[in-house]
């Protein structure tokens, strides 16, 4: 060994005295032969243990996510009554989206069933703390709505897992491994959104209900349609009817409904529509950025979204959207300074849009689209 | 949840009976080459190459063992309550208190007795804290994002 240079040993150079070398070599071509063929099999394996790992971490989520969920029911129920197995049944619970073979009608339909999964759930909490005011039954139903999507992600992570496991099928764990990082960052979100419905502080999503309150505070508020509120509200001479869902319980209201009622109400006499949302940012933009366009701003499953652009089109309103960019974590976790910060700047645009696009008398709607747990009107 | 997955276990003791072996080895080797180096002049660099990555390692794992268990989203974040009075404009910043909501009467302001309200809540992050990147949601808990299909 001796004899020759440490280079020479690592690279295996054969020679009469060199053993280690030979060894050396031998060991290569055997790992070589041994990765041709079983190096996908060993892979597998390795992928496997690191989805194993973030699917235990996942269950941890889930678990301590059930947990929140009961120990606060119990908290809020006078009752003796242990609501761990209704908890457990809502965590399971399924929604079947509409039939879209024949779309004719489909709005309506999924608005049907949108309407009865939100009165079901809210129902089954209200029979667990029946002493508890709207807003608390509200927080606490946005709240097992968490604890449920917890549930769900970790339980289609398991189901591909468990089939990538049964069938060694090196795709499907492949595709699993590849989406895991943002499975794990969504959970999170998730985790520290129950923690907000818990506790009943506004989220990143609340931020449209947030300038619509600026700008209705004072101001006497009625309920135009279920769980969505309007105030009249003068701006520099127009007159501004303010809509937000009612808060400050967790809701996201009918801002839909609420816009068509108020068009059809003023006969179309609207000069202008200003929808304020949380959009999602992209990569690079900062959280509590304003940005502006023309449409309909509004998420969810798209039931109020349409009604708002069937409506606008009818009497040929334009539409005008604010923005208030935000990461997904941002949108479900408690408000970050950065967006609250971010209302002045509405405001002011909003005064702009106002100013440069209708005139003095002008009726307009603005509408702050959102979750408004806890913001009040 | 029939098929629920057992946790990885991690003994403390385990971790730490293998470090104090690969450490010893390491620390054999070291001596062996040192001797070796000694006797004939010549350096084995295989051996000391075996000897810094089982000491590498077991230092590696020694500092895992002090690591924190994983955060999974549900920690306390520091929320802020800010209190504006609606005459004098004065604000006041104390921590979010169970039952409070923006727009809510809180008693009287301490400067000029006018009535205040609760203005805006808010998270303060912690310093240092790594920015989460774009992640795509999942359509469960109520929000209206736009772009976020729900």
């Amino acid at each position: 060994m001796s004899a020759h240079s440490v280079p020479d040993i690592m690279q295996g150079v054969p020679s009469q005295d060199n053993a280690i070398g030979m060894i050396i070599q031998i060991l290569w071509l055997a790992f070589f032969i041994f990765y041709l063929l079983y190096g996908q099999k060993l892979q597998v394996k390795i992928m496997l243990k690191e989805i194993e790992g973030s699917l235990f971490k996942l269950k941890m989520i889930r678990d301590r996510g059930r947990e929140i969920a009961i120990s606060t029911v119990k908290k809020f129920s006078k009752h003796d009554n242990d609501p761990t197995e209704r908890v457990d049944r809502l965590l399971e619970y399924v929604y079947i989206p509409p039939v879209d073979l024949d779309p004719y009608g489909i709005i309506k339909r999924l608005e049907h069933l949108v309407d009865v999964r939100d009165f079901r759930l809210k129902d089954e909490v209200k029979l667990m703390v029946p002493d508890a005011d709207e807003t608390k039954i509200n927080n606490l139903t946005n709240m097992i709505e968490a604890a449920l999507a917890l549930n769900q992600i970790y339980k289609v992570v398991r189901h591909y897992y468990l089939i990538g496991k049964k069938t060694s099928s090196f795709y499907i764990i492949l595709q699993l491994q590849m989406l895991l990082p943002q499975i794990m960052k969504e959970s999170q979100a998730y985790a520290s959104a129950l923690t907000a419905f818990k506790n009943g502080q506004p989220i990143g999503d609340g931020i449209g209900p947030l300038i619509a309150a600026r700008l209705m505070h004072g101001r006497k508020e009625y309920e135009i349609v279920e769980d969505t509120v309007v105030s009249e509200v003068p701006i520099d001479g127009r007159i501004a009817y303010v809509l937000k869902a009612k808060g400050p319980g967790g809701n996201v209201g009918k801002p839909g409904e609420a816009i068509r009622r108020l068009l059809e109400e003023m006969e179309g006499k609207i000069s202008r529509i200003i929808i304020i949302d949380a959009a999602q940012k992209l990569e690079g933009e900062k959280s509590g950025e304003v940005a502006e366009g023309t449409g309909v701003a509004i998420g969810g499953p798209g039931v109020d979204k349409y009604k708002v652009e069937e409506v606008a089109a009818k009497y040929k309103v334009p539409l005008d959207a604010i923005l208030i960019k935000e990461s997904i974590e941002d949108v479900i976790s408690v408000m970050k300074k950065e967006i609250a910060n971010s209302v002045d700047e509405v405001i002011k645009r909003i005064k702009r849009i106002i100013h440069e696009n209708t005139k003095i008398g002008d009726h307009i709607i603005i509408a702050g689209i959102g979750n408004t747990i806890g913001i009040a009107q | 949840m029939s098929a629920d997955l057992k946790g990885p276990k991690r003994s403390i003791l385990y971790l730490i009976s293998i470090i104090a072996i690969m450490l010893i080895l390491s620390i054999i080797t070291l001596i062996q080459a040192f001797k070796t180096y000694m006797e004939s002049g010549h350096m084995d660099f295989l051996a000391l190459l075996l000897s810094a990555s089982a000491f590498a390692l077991s230092i590696y794992m020694a500092l895992q063992i002090g690591v924190k268990p994983p955060k999974l989203g549900f920690e306390q974040q520091k929320v802020l309550t800010v209190i504006r009075c609606s005459r004098c404009g004065f604000e006041s910043v104390r921590n979010f208190k169970e039952g409070d909501y923006v727009l809510k009467k809180i008693g009287s302001c301490p400067k000029c007795n006018g009535p205040s309200f609760i203005y805006t809540i808010f998270r303060e992050e912690e310093k240092g804290k790594k920015k989460a990147g774009k992640i795509n949601p999942i359509p469960q808990v109520k929000t209206t994002a736009p772009f976020l299909s729900m």
